[in-house]
Formats: structure tokens, C-alpha cells, sequence
């Protein structure tokens, strides 16, 4: 069972050179890749330079899932909710630097519900820290001078006090 | 030989939020999904987020993404005094404390005992205690205070605290002036007038009779957006609403059938472009129903039927609460809010 053989194939390659066969009616979803197709680029491996091949095989995982066509209306809507637990699963990763994989793969590829997805996820995951998590948590400097940040403090009154 | 293409994952894995953070649209991207208190509480992060937090194309960008705010807590008047509030944080990274709002504004004299009618994106719409009656538009954030020229029909019969009778509308996103809608009645006539902080001036915007309405509420579309209390009693065969919207003095009028005559209580809210009605059968019931209209639609459609009888089982026996919708909002998928 070959798989369609009506679709071209799209060869990817990876940061680390790793190369991915992707049917182009799939990774069309990207619209860096599109661009690229349209500008007939593509007839080689299309490098990826920012792009690991951890993160990639992830992002391919996406589109394929997402490119998965519903046969009438009933499985439409099976498929949908499917679709939702695909994308509630997919951003519960292991290591959270693979969230910021993604996020900058989703932008640099161009893959707006996935960005979506994934910008989604690391929100979530900020929401109910405090600010002194968040510096921490993400090794981001307090650069406000101590004058400053009294300015800052004063303007949140309502929210310190 | 495949090991090898893996041998830099460990000094990315440390630095990829870095990479993300320092890269202002990739922030943005992330930032514009959060709830509007870590919106707030955020700009003190650092300069970067505080940047990017405060500009008007944040504000912009978040307004298109449907977002639900959850509650970071609750106002609650004190029994004896219409005045005094106690804000109850239900969240842990704000206090509960006493309301500094609990006579004045501290600033003039004349301006003792208001009460917030309204909140509206930043500024609270109040009315004064002493009579005449005066109405002021404030600005916590900058702690300034505008009282606004009496309206001119003055004389009306509506109730003196009826907060259903003016509404505020603001939105910094398209202008940075605001209107204050007011409808008020005169011997069973409606008036409604408008002021526009651009002209300073209230102006009648119709002339013509809207009998047996009151309520409004806004909407983003349609900045003012007036729908009405439900007469009680009165024509059983029709009643109708109306609501307002448009950005000019001129509004739009917009005639809809309620969806029953029997319905005692009812009130109306906007979320995320559906019309929602709350409909209590009887007074002291334990049930209401919540109908929706889309936007452009003109049917009405039962969303929920509410029985409050479990919110009471936690009380202790022979206690009760008085139990009253403020506000609703609909959310993705089950979502839902209402308080």
C-alpha cells in the first residue's frame, strides 16, 4: 500500500540534516513552504535552518493530523472533536523548551493555527504565576531602576495595596 | 553515526525561551492570550513586557482574540450604606481589602457619596448623592475626575439610583472620547439624549415617543448599544425592545420580539457578539432561563435554564441569598460564566 500516489512528495530538511518526505497537499499548510512551492523552490530538499529534527517530526505530526479530511458531515464533526484532543495532547510536552520549539517552528513555517495553538499553551502556562515566577521562571532581568519600578508600583496601586 | 545529529539539543533546550522572549512579535504573539488581570499585573516584569503591555497595537491585537477573562474577584456593597464596597480577591495575587471608594473621589467637596454605575473600559461612570443630581465620569488610572453638564430633561420619573436608565460607553480602541446615554421619562414619554465628552454638550438624539422602555448595554460593535427593562404587566400580547447602537447621535433603532409574555424579571447582556436575555418566571423563583440571539439574527434561541437551588445547598440551613444575574459572558465550548 503505497501511500497516494497522487500526491507529490515535498522533501524537508532539517537543521541538523535529517531529511522528511511530506505529501505537498500536507505541508501546503505552511505558508513559508507554499511560498516557496509557488516560486518553484522546491524542487530540491527544502532546507530548514531553524528547524531540529525533534521539532520538525513534531510540526509534521500537526499538519498531517490536521490535513485529515472528514468523508461527510456526520464524521465531520467526530473529526473535530478528535482534532480537539489531537491539538489538547499535542502541546502537553515533556520538556517545556519543546513549547518554544514549536512556537518559533509554527512562526518561521508560517502555520497559523499551530502558532495559535502553541502561543496558547505557553500563556497557559504564565497565567496564574506571579511576577517574580515569571522573571524566574524564564531567566528574563528586571531592568527597572528602583525609581522606576516605584513609578510602575504607583500605577498599579489598585493591584499591590 | 545518528547520535550525532542530536548533540546540540542541550545548550538550545536552556536558551529557546530566550530566544521566543526576546523576539517582541513572537512575545506579543504569546502575551495577547493572556487574562487581562496578568495583562495588568505583567507590566512590571520588564521593560520589554511593559512596552509591549501598555501600546495600543497590544490592545488591538488582544481585542481580536476571543479571550475569557475569568474573575479576579468581586465588589460587594456593605448592607448599611449604598457607599461602601469591599472588593473579596478571588485571586491569590491580590488582596481583599476595603474599597478607597467609599465616600468620595478625594478630591472636591461637592463630590461626597457617589455610587458606580457603570464600568467601562477604565472609567467608572457615577452618580452623585445630593440633589440636584450630578453624574461624573472617572478615570482611576489617572485619578481625574469630569462632572458632566445636567441633561436636559431633568424632571423625569425614573428612579433616582436607577442605573438602568444611563449607560457609558468608551472604547480607547476607536475614539478616544466617550458617550453617556441617558434615557429618562416623563409622563410615560421616553427621552433619550447623549453626551459626547468630544462636543461636552448633551443632545437629544430622538424626538420621537419610546414608550415603556429603560436599560441599556453596549456593544462592540455598536458602541451604545440601549435594550430595555421588560414592562411589567403591560401590553401581554406584544412587548418589544429596542436597542440603540451606531456611532453617531442618530442611533439605530432595532425592534425585537421578546421571546415570552409571561416573564416577570428580565435584563440584558452582550458577550462576544450574541444578545443574551435572562428571563425569571416569578419573583423569589429558583429557576431562570438565559435565551441568545446571534448577532444579524432575529429569532431567539433558549441557551440555559438555570435553577439556583444547588448554589444554595452548601448554606447552612434556614440561611438564603438574594440571587441576581450581573453579568454574563460566553466562552468556547463550556466556558460559560455567568454571576
Amino acid at each position: 500500500m503505497s501511500s497516494s500516489s497522487s500526491s507529490k512528495m515535498i522533501e524537508l530538511r532539517s537543521s541538523d540534516g535529517e531529511t522528511f518526505h511530506v505529501e505537498e497537499t500536507v505541508v501546503l499548510q505552511s505558508e513559508t513552504i507554499k511560498q516557496m512551492i509557488d516560486d518553484d523552490c522546491a524542487n530540491a530538499a527544502i532546507p530548514l535552518p531553524n528547524v531540529t529534527s525533534m521539532t520538525l517530526a513534531k510540526v509534521i505530526e500537526y499538519i498531517k493530523k490536521h490535513a485529515e479530511k472528514p468523508k461527510d458531515d456526520d464524521d465531520k464533526k467526530v473529526a473535530e472533536e478528535d482534532l480537539k484532543k489531537f491539538d489538547a495532547e499535542f502541546v502537553k510536552v515533556d520538556q517545556e523548551s519543546m513549547l518554544f520549539d514549536l512556537v518559533r517552528a509554527a512562526n518561521y513555517l508560517n502555520i497559523k493555527s499551530l502558532l495559535d495553538l502553541t502561543c496558547q499553551a505557553v500563556a497557559d502556562s504564565i497565567k496564574d504565576l506571579s511576577v517574580e515566577e515569571v522573571r524566574k521562571k524564564f531567566n528574563i532581568q528586571n531592568d527597572f531602576t528602583p525609581e522606576e519600578e516605584a513609578k510602575v508600583r504607583k500605577e498599579n496601586a489598585w493591584a499591590f495595596d | 553515526m545518528m547520535s550525532q545529529t542530536r548533540n546540540t539539543r542541550g545548550r538550545e533546550k536552556s536558551t529557546q525561551p530566550h530566544i521566543v522572549f526576546t523576539n517582541d512579535d513572537l512575545l506579543t504573539e504569546i502575551l495577547i492570550r493572556l487574562p487581562i488581570l496578568c495583562i495588568h499585573l505583567f507590566t512590571t516584569v520588564s521593560k520589554q513586557w511593559r512596552r509591549i503591555l501598555t501600546s495600543l497595537d497590544f490592545t488591538l491585537s488582544r481585542s481580536k482574540i476571543p479571550n475569557l477573562d475569568s474573575l479576579a474577584g468581586i465588589f460587594a456593597n456593605h448592607l448599611r450604606s449604598l457607599f461602601e464596597y469591599d472588593f473579596v480577591s478571588l485571586d491569590s495575587r491580590l488582596n481583599s481589602k476595603k474599597s478607597t471608594m467609599d465616600n468620595s473621589f478625594g478630591s472636591a467637596e461637592e463630590v461626597d457619596h457617589v455610587r458606580i454605575l457603570q464600568s467601562c473600559n477604565g472609567l467608572l461612570l457615577c452618580i452623585g448623592s445630593a440633589w440636584p443630581v450630578f453624574y461624573y465620569v472617572y478615570n482611576p488610572f489617572t485619578n481625574l475626575l469630569k462632572r458632566l453638564p445636567q441633561p436636559n430633561y431633568l424632571h423625569d420619573d425614573s428612579g433616582f439610583y436607577s442605573s438602568g436608565v444611563l449607560r457609558m460607553t468608551f472604547d480607547p480602541r476607536k475614539s478616544l472620547y466617550y458617550k453617556v446615554v441617558k434615557a429618562g421619562h416623563t409622563s410615560g414619554e421616553t427621552h433619550i439624549q447623549i453626551y459626547s465628552s468630544e462636543t461636552g454638550n448633551w443632545s437629544l438624539c430622538r424626538d420621537q415617543q419610546l414608550k415603556h422602555y429603560k436599560l441599556n448595554i453596549e456593544d462592540h460593535d455598536h458602541p451604545i448599544m440601549t435594550t430595555l427593562e421588560i414592562p411589567h404587566g403591560m401590553h401581554r400580547g406584544r412587548n418589544f425592545l429596542e436597542s440603540f447602537g451606531g456611532s453617531s447621535d442618530d442611533p439605530i433603532l432595532l425592534l425585537m420580539e421578546i421571546p415570552h409574555m409571561l416573564h416577570l424579571e428580565g435584563k440584558f447582556f452582550e458577550s462576544c457578539g450574541c444578545l443574551l436575555l435572562v428571563c425569571k418566571d416569578d419573583i423569589g423563583s429558583t429557576e431562570f432561563t438565559i435565551y441568545e440571539m446571534m448577532k444579524g439574527s432575529s429569532m431567539w434561541s433558549v441557551r440555559y435554564l438555570v435553577n439556583t437551588v444547588e448554589l444554595m445547598n452548601p448554606l447552612p440551613e434556614g440561611w438564603s441569598i438574594r440571587t441576581s444575574v450581573w453579568s454574563i459572558g460566553l466562552g468556547e465550548g463550556e466556558e460559560d460564566v455567568f454571576w
